[in-house]
């Protein structure tokens, strides 16, 4: 599988409730009329400018290896080695919202309109992540069902940045996903343009290969605990200590 | 003072139009420029401050009222110019190399402007000599670094040591700040503080300024 994929959904903005808690806002909380309008007018922006489009290539392990392997500078050891072995199939993804939300967003900052720049950025970044949750889905449902994947549920995308793979590994994931089609570029520090845009890998599988241990040297440093929920979001809980033993020795 | 009360009251429900109308009406009775910027915007924001500490007010609020400080510090800047009414300090801002996100860090820049500061904001991918050479052209005695990503918080490092290099340690602190960070991160690189949250790195910044 290699193309590029429309997403069309993610023209609309998510609801309201939504965009409150891309704010940190918390649900029942009473929110003023300022803030309401706020909503509303994020949300219009988003739906006038939003382009969504994504990209995905199938990849080998062989390959994908070579690709994780970047410029060498990845953290040693690091969970995805371990994860991708246990993958059924893996596939490079890009996607992004499109120039003109980034460009909007870094006006409104620049204008003294960060209320209404953060909420924007906030929409926009739940979309992003949206984005790469729908490839993931569109690549879940490419497979031939052979039991062991009976829905999207187990595939999960890896990014560079973050849980040990170094940004300067998009070089190579960029040289072989041409996300040029989508109009994604990279700059000399590795990082996309425009703005809000996603890339990585996504790893089709059970859903206990995506189990880790977050005792990486690197997990020391993260504060965010963000793997936590990702595998919990695969298995509907967090991972007990037993099944990532298992998972790894799978 | 009333005035400076509303000013205070209407700066904490966001409400920008009343905040410059009563900040032009208190310089139109000769209220001290200091006062109107004390005991109103800053007295206001301060209250803006506690709230969200406490999860009592949220972002979008807080940015709200961050708004209505600049329409009434807009205000009151050529008279802040005139009377030579001193800044609380000078802090440069950015996002380190490698990192593109900075929307935690405009959100402190909004914050310590919001305080009183002067911030020179450096943007994003900001690379360690930058920040040390702005400090020093600008005469900042605080240097606020920013990441998203795990991968580029290392680069905080870079610029803890660069400073410490130049022998700049003793008129320049580092305070860090980002979502995977933490304290014991802060320790581990040499920064002098870290900061979770908009709010907090005020309060830092702050401290650092009145420890010299």
């Amino acid at each position: 599988m290699r193309g590029r994929i429309g997403l069309e959904d993610l023209k609309q903005a998510p609801g309201r409730d939504t965009v409150l808690r891309t704010q940190g806002i918390p649900k029942g909380y009473q929110v003023s009329e300022r803030v309401e309008a706020l909503v509303e007018q994020a949300r219009e922006l988003y739906e006038a400018l939003a382009r969504p489009v994504g990209i995905i290539a199938d990849i080998s392990l062989t390959e994908f290896l070579e690709v994780y392997e970047g410029d060498g500078r990845n953290a040693d050891p690091s969970p995805l080695p371990g994860i991708v072995e246990n993958a059924r199939c893996l596939a490079l993804f890009a996607a992004t919202l499109g120039e003109p939300i980034g460009r909007k967003i870094e006006e409104l900052f620049r204008c003294g309109d960060a209320a209404l720049g953060c909420m924007l950025d906030g929409i926009a970044s739940e979309r992003a992540d949206r984005a790469a949750s729908l490839l993931g889905q569109a690549f879940g449902e490419s497979l031939p069902d052979d039991g062991e994947l009976d829905s999207g549920a187990s595939v999960l995308p890896y990014s560079p940045g973050y849980c040990g793979w170094h940004v300067s590994g998009q070089r190579k994931l960029f040289a072989f996903l041409e996300p040029g089609d989508i109009d994604i570029e990279l700059n000399s520090s590795c990082l996309m343009s425009p703005i809000k845009s996603v890339s990585g890998v996504l790893v089709a599988g059970r859903p206990d290969i995506h189990a880790f241990n977050n005792e990486f040297e690197f997990c020391l440093d993260c504060a965010t605990r963000e793997c936590r929920k990702r595998i919990a979001s695969t298995t509907g809980r967090p991972p007990t200590n037993h099944e990532w033993s298992q998972a790894w020795k799978s | 003072m009333e005035i400076l009360k509303d000013i205070a009251q209407n700066l904490i429900a966001g409400n920008d139009e009343k905040v410059a109308e009563q900040v032009a009406a208190a310089i139109a009775s000769e209220v001290p420029t200091v006062e109107i910027l004390d005991d109103g915007l800053i007295a206001g924001m301060n209250v803006v401050g506690d709230r969200f500490r406490n999860h009592e007010m949220f972002l979008p609020e807080v940015l709200l009222s961050a708004r209505a400080m600049t329409a009434g510090v807009s205000l009151l800047k050529p008279l802040m110019v005139a009377e030579e009414v001193p800044s609380r300090g000078k802090v440069v801002l950015g996002t380190v190399q490698g990192d593109l996100h900075d929307i935690g860090k405009n959100l402190v820049g909004i914050m310590l402007r919001g305080a009183g500061f002067e911030v020179v904001d450096l943007g994003t991918d900001v690379p360690a000599e930058k920040f040390i050479d702005a400090a020093v052209a600008e005469n900042a005695s605080i240097i606020g670094l920013s990441a998203l990503l795990t991968t580029t918080m290392p680069l905080m490092k870079s610029v803890v040591d660069l400073v410490e290099e130049r022998g700049l340690s003793d008129e320049l602190k580092v305070i860090v700040g980002g979502a995977p960070l933490s304290e014991e991160f802060a320790r581990s690189i040499g920064a002098q503080d870290y900061a979770y949250d908009a709010a907090n790195a005020v309060e830092k910044v702050v401290a650092l300024v009145a420890k010299g």
